[in-house]
């Protein structure tokens, strides 16, 4: 029997598709004949990671095809056109309203996306959902077949790599280091961090330091005007490092005090994750996934008024009992989002749905 | 036994804060995001300012989309099946000459792309490296 994973794109370093690397692993290692086709394949990963979707060899109605759903794309119509069982990975899809006034094309393409998790509602047998958020979101797009949460499987080995020196040596140095990786997109609220930022400098350090670290590509409208909104605020020392290589993205987590989050719309938030590996205490506002991400550890707040954040970041800082309890904590979560329990749970809703 | 986590109490920390807020004044409004115009910046980000990161993004896009497949299955009942696939038999000989010479000129677009960005690679160490030594021996003087 075949277990194939199907996605738009493969590419080095996203959360989807690292996601699918790593259960590639496991499938191999459950034994079964695997392998993971794509419309588009990232020339930097190794050779036969994955294949061309032309190339999908026949399939037989006992076969699977496990599809990650993450965007707008033709596949999500096309994928039951094959002649298997389809297991739907849902890692969310950025609702179009947030990107509509900044890039047009970005929104139409969310905006297909959605419709095309919506086709997929009645023609799919089994889901799995990177988080609550994303099963809830499912059932409200009317998928009726059971549906299992998964969080993302994530290769924390990569984070044993050495970060960037240079990168350390230029910011190392009095002031509290505020991070918030992500791609610049509005969805993610970069203004509400810039304004936390803008009050915390003011009120608490004048030394701080803000690094918005992520790709404006796509957003470059958005970007501008947060450049435009640091300008008008009068505030200093944000930095926008922009794409940058992955030990350079490190060595920013190396780096950081903080990791303030304030997004409004996520899926899973992979750099939760990743602030919890590195010990950097996460200061997150409550919406959609984020809350099961941090499952119960970091600060979780419900409101994300500047003054209060700014506030907030001060306590962590200035209380060590504080940060230590919130350090423990996302140590502690940490434990349960690790490689091992994380693949068990896949192996377990596997092999559930293979005898079903 | 597992550890546990012990929830932070947080919305006891936000009541402290509020009432330092309160005490010590902190209440100068925040300029709204939407009264933003980013035009200006938008303006000077989309000229003539080079960005390296953003140069390997696309220039990896382009590698990743680079080659264009000619053959495509088909899906669909037995009849629709068979339908198409005497369509792409026909037309075979007509596409793969054409999507042959697209290939040759995608392979070659995107080789002088990779060839470009690892120029300008290799042009930035040798510059840093000058840099360096100019420092030196300013210096030194």
């Amino acid at each position: 029997m075949k277990v194939l994973q199907v996605l738009t794109t493969i590419s080095f370093g996203d959360a989807v598709s690292n996601d699918t690397l790593a259960l590639q692993d496991v499938l191999k290692e459950m034994g079964y004949e695997t392998g993971i086709y794509a419309e588009n394949i990232d020339a930097r990963l190794p050779k036969n990671t994955a294949q061309k979707i032309q190339k999908l060899p026949a399939l037989k109605s006992q076969d699977v095809v496990i599809y990650h759903l993450s965007t707008g794309t033709d596949l999500n119509y096309e994928i039951t056109k094959y002649k298997a069982r389809i297991l739907l990975i849902y890692h969310n899809v950025t609702p179009p309203e947030f990107l509509a006034p900044y890039n047009g094309a970005a929104a139409r393409l969310c905006r297909y996306g959605l419709d095309g998790a919506r086709h997929l509602a009645d023609k799919v047998e089994y889901c799995l959902a990177d988080s609550e958020w994303n099963k809830k979101d499912l059932q409200e797009m009317g998928y009726k077949c059971p549906i299992d949460v998964l969080p993302i499987l994530i290769a924390f080995d990569d984070y044993k790599k050495t970060p960037n020196a240079a990168v350390i040596q230029k910011y190392q140095g009095k002031g509290t280091k505020i991070l918030f990786t992500g791609r610049i997109a509005p969805n993610k609220c970069h203004q509400d961090v810039i304004a936390s930022f803008a009050c915390y400098k003011k009120y608490y350090d004048p030394d701080a330091k803000l690094f918005l670290v992520g790709s404006y590509s796509g957003m470059e409208a958005y970007y501008a005007k947060l450049l435009a909104y640091v300008k008008e605020l009068g505030v200093e020392d944000v930095y926008f490092p922009g794409h940058i290589k992955f030990d350079e993205i490190l060595a920013y987590y190396h780096l950081a005090d903080v990791f303030l989050c304030e997004s409004e719309h996520e899926g899973f938030c992979v750099p939760l994750v990743e602030a919890m590996y590195f010990d950097v205490p996460v200061i997150a506002y409550d919406s959609t996934a984020i809350g099961g991400t941090l499952g119960g550890s970091g600060i979780l707040m419900k409101e994300k008024e500047p003054h209060l954040v700014a506030g907030m970041i001060h306590r962590l800082q200035s209380d060590p009992a504080l940060r230590e309890q919130v350090v423990r904590n996302q140590r502690i979560r940490l434990q349960e989002l690790g490689r091992e329990p994380v693949k068990k749970q896949f192996e377990d809703y596997m092999r559930a749905y293979l005898k079903g | 036994m597992a550890e546990q986590i012990i929830p932070v109490d947080v919305e006891k920390i936000m009541e402290e804060i509020r009432q330092e807020i309160k005490e010590k004044g902190y209440n100068d409004s925040m300029l709204s995001f939407r009264d933003v115009d980013g035009s200006e910046q938008l303006k000077e980000l989309t000229s003539d300012v080079f960005d390296l990161g953003e140069m390997e993004r696309v220039v990896q896009q382009m590698n990743m989309r680079s080659h264009v497949e000619w053959y495509h299955p088909v899906e669909g009942s037995a009849f629709a099946n068979f339908f198409k696939k005497v369509i792409r038999r026909l037309c075979r000989f007509m596409l793969i000459p054409i999507v042959d010479h697209q290939n040759a000129y995608n392979s070659s677009a995107a080789q002088s792309m990779n060839q470009a960005l690892s120029y300008i690679k290799e042009q930035q160490k040798i510059i840093a490296n000058l840099e360096e030594r100019i420092k030196v021996l300013e210096d030194k003087k």
